[in-house]
């Protein structure tokens, strides 16, 4: 590839980091909803699809693997249940993924702190 | 229902399917389908419409790039390296990796049964009865320290204490029904049947907030106000020696806890079998206590405990509740295993232990020896004004029994210290040994100087409690003429002096001793704090002797024959050893982390590591 084809694309670029973004807060999202007790891909795809969540929007192909990526690493138990007549996979938060919740929380928090502060700093706020 | 949409649908997930491995297909499919249905349904005002469809396929994207996110995330190890992008092979291989935390415990196999959700009575029922046999047995526990059922009234107390948590299980399980939370069972086949039966469902006991949690400090605070009023003011003392100091310090654990959780949260269930003997203790110390005020009412005039006690008993059967109902939620937790961060050491580092080890293992004989003889010095300082008091009493007799009491309590003294330290010599090196120690005296926690602090505190209050109450004049306008009457001048002054010196000395003490305390907080204080330990011990050494000599003259002058003699030596004996292997094992820490602190201006890496070793 030529220097000549590569065009500059600063969309481009926020996109990706906006789209890198909600994917990294997404897991936080998807436990906070789910810690109340449970839920299915469904009902999470609802809260987040509200106005007041729009900026956590993303694809429900993003949202269930991910459900099952939890699953997978033990922060999430999903069990099959057909009560309300309907088929649905629900999903609860187990010890070991409270345990993770609260150290995302505490790392959200320290970030969103230190970013905060840097853009005071800058003056761009 | 409309079949066309439908059949958009499931030609969709068809395509999905092919591209996912066999094993998780059908599992992956039903869940999509589902989600499908719904949405499609929804968007399409109750029914699944061609465009409804079509608008929910549309959304989630090529088959192929949705059944390759399901493969990353629920079978990472099967994705060919070439056809992932840098950072998600990263990802892949962490997963392989690092066990996911469910593996990383043993297997389990739920008990089978239709139903795996637990109904809101059986849990309700459970939890009760657990509340039954856990207060039935702290009732029991505290025939030990203060017997519940004397008088018999006493026994509403942890009647109202498991009433009030049934109470609280009945409106909690409503309110999970109310709120349709579903119950999930959990029981194993590789548990046992008393495992199964103490753990609850899952949902059902929500985790307690930093609110919560920050009310529960302040209940505990409150407390140990209430306590520490009861303890410094009140006349009883078995009410002080089995209930208002233990309780004090339980409430204290009580509250540290809390603020690890608060400062620290990594593991909110790291130290559960800690806070669990806590609660266990403090309800036993809490109702305990009840016999003590009901007793102290009856058999003391002015009693400050009666007059606390309509403080005082409500909290216990309040806060007592609360407690209960911690022990009954965190009995699950005692089979509950933290998953601790892997431990990596370079092998420099193994190297260096080994090195250590070595070195340590080969100074440990001389070192116990060292700790022996400097024990028995103090223990021989301690003995002599009360040997010198006994000869000198009994007219330099040596044919006198109170001589010979002195003499027998310093040999069984010597004896008993050998004793603890045959035991303590093949326990640190078991230490050192297995459990990587690195350095041979064992070190001071951060929970020991939080103790000792408080009982410092406590002692520090009664001893300028005695001077600020005109203690000194007392001694000095009446004391001194009493012992003159009675021993004559020399004596008078010599024991007027040792009295007059014990109270000042064993404040400066415990002050030492507190900053002493403070530093073990800060590593880069650690040799300050063993310094000042160290001084603090020899001061109370003194002042203890000091008093102790003085009180043992008084009593055999005016009684001819001091009775308590053996009750005496065996309280005081532990202290008197406790103290001296404190001065001699901080005199010999200090000395070590000196030659260390010396050798590390060489550069020397094992020596500075030494150094911090023992200072942290």
């Amino acid at each position: 590839m030529t220097d000549e084809e590569v065009k500059p694309d600063p969309e481009r670029e926020y996109e990706h980091w906006s789209l890198e973004i909600r994917r990294g807060a997404l897991s936080l999202a998807i436990l906070a909803i789910i810690i109340e007790g449970e839920s299915y891909g469904y009902d999470i795809m609802k809260k987040l699809s509200r106005e007041a969540y729009e900026g956590l929007q993303v694809e429900p192909s993003t949202t269930y693997p991910l459900l099952r990526r939890l699953e997978k690493r033990g922060i999430l138990e999903g069990r099959w249940s057909d009560a309300s007549g309907k088929r649905r996979r629900l999903y609860y938060v187990t010890r070991d993924g409270r345990r993770i919740l609260r150290r995302m929380v505490k790392s959200w928090e320290g970030l969103n702190e230190q970013l905060n502060q840097l853009i005071m700093e800058a003056g761009l706020k | 229902m409309n079949d066309e949409g439908e059949r958009v649908i499931e030609e969709y997930l068809l395509l999905v399917r092919e591209k996912l491995p066999d094993s998780i297909a059908d599992d992956v499919i039903s869940e999509l389908r589902s989600y499908m249905h719904e949405s499609a349904r929804d968007q399409g005002e109750g029914e699944i419409t061609v465009q409804s469809a079509k608008k929910v396929v549309a959304q989630f994207g090529a088959p192929g790039e949705v059944a390759d996110e399901y493969k990353y995330s629920m079978l990472p190890e099967t994705i060919p390296d070439e056809t992932v992008q840098p950072e998600i092979i990263r990802e892949s291989q962490e997963l392989v990796q690092h066990e996911p935390l469910q593996q990383a415990q043993p297997q389990l196999t739920p008990i089978s049964q239709e139903d795996p959700t637990v109904s809101y009575f059986s849990f309700f029922l459970t939890t009760s009865v657990q509340s039954w046999i856990w207060i039935l047995i702290a009732s029991m526990l505290t025939f030990v320290v203060g017997p519940l059922g004397e008088p018999l009234w006493t026994l509403l107390i942890p009647i109202c204490q498991a009433a009030l948590v049934t109470c609280v299980l009945f409106f909690h399980s409503n309110n999970l029904k109310w709120n349709k939370i579903i119950l999930w069972r959990r029981a194993y086949r590789e548990w046992s049947a008393l495992q199964n039966f103490v753990t609850l469902p899952e949902n059902s006991i929500p985790e307690a907030g930093i609110n919560v949690l920050r009310l529960d400090s302040l209940i505990s605070f409150i407390g140990i106000v209430l306590f520490l009023i009861a303890t410094l003011m009140g006349n009883s003392p078995f009410f002080i020696m089995f209930c208002g100091v233990p309780v004090c310090l339980l409430l204290g654990a009580r509250i540290y806890y809390r603020l690890v959780t608060f400062r620290d949260d990594k593991d909110p269930i790291r130290n559960s079998r800690k806070q669990f003997i806590i609660n266990l203790a403090l309800l036993v110390g809490l109702n305990a206590s009840v016999f003590w005020i009901s007793y102290s009412s009856m058999y003391y005039y002015w009693s400050i405990l009666s007059n606390l006690s309509p403080f005082l008993l409500p909290f216990i059967v309040g806060y007592g509740s609360v407690v209960l109902f911690n022990v009954v939620t965190g009995t699950q937790n005692l089979w509950w295993k933290t998953q601790d961060e892997p431990k990596t050491s370079s092998v420099r580092e193994k190297e260096i232990l080994r090195e250590d080890k070595a070195e340590l293992l080969a100074c440990l004989p001389n070192t116990m020896g060292r700790l022996y003889l400097k024990i028995i010095g103090w223990i021989v300082v301690f003995n002599l004004p009360q040997i010198y008091v006994s000869f000198d009493h009994s007219s330099f007799d040596f044919v006198s029994s109170e001589f010979y009491n002195w003499i027998s309590f310093l040999i069984v003294e010597i004896a008993v210290t050998g004793l603890l330290i045959v035991f303590y010599f093949p326990y640190r090196r078991f230490v050192i040994n297995r459990l990587d120690s690195r350095s041979i005296f064992g070190r001071r926690t951060r929970i020991e100087a939080t103790i000792d602090t408080l009982i410092c505190s406590i002692f520090l209050v009664m001893i300028l409690g005695f001077l600020l109450n005109n203690g000194i004049y007392n001694i000095v306008t009446y004391s001194i003429i009493d012992y003159q009457r009675h021993l004559g001048t020399r004596w008078s002054l010599i024991l007027a002096t040792m009295q007059i010196g014990a109270y000042p000395i064993g404040a400066i003490a415990l002050i030492t001793r507190i900053i002493g305390n403070i530093h073990e907080f800060r590593a880069v204080w650690k040799r300050r704090a063993i310094s000042l330990v160290e001084q603090s011990g020899v001061l109370l050494f003194l002042a203890i002797t000091a008093f102790a000599g003085v009180e043992y003259l008084r009593v055999i002058v005016y009684h001819h024959w001091f009775g308590g003699f053996i009750m005496m030596s065996a309280m005081i004996m532990p202290l008197i050893i406790f103290l001296a292997f404190q001065i001699g094992s901080s005199s010999l820490k200090g000395k070590m982390m000196k030659k260390h602190n010396h050798d590390k201006k060489g550069n020397s890496v094992k020596s500075r590591d030494v150094y911090s070793s023992i200072a942290n």
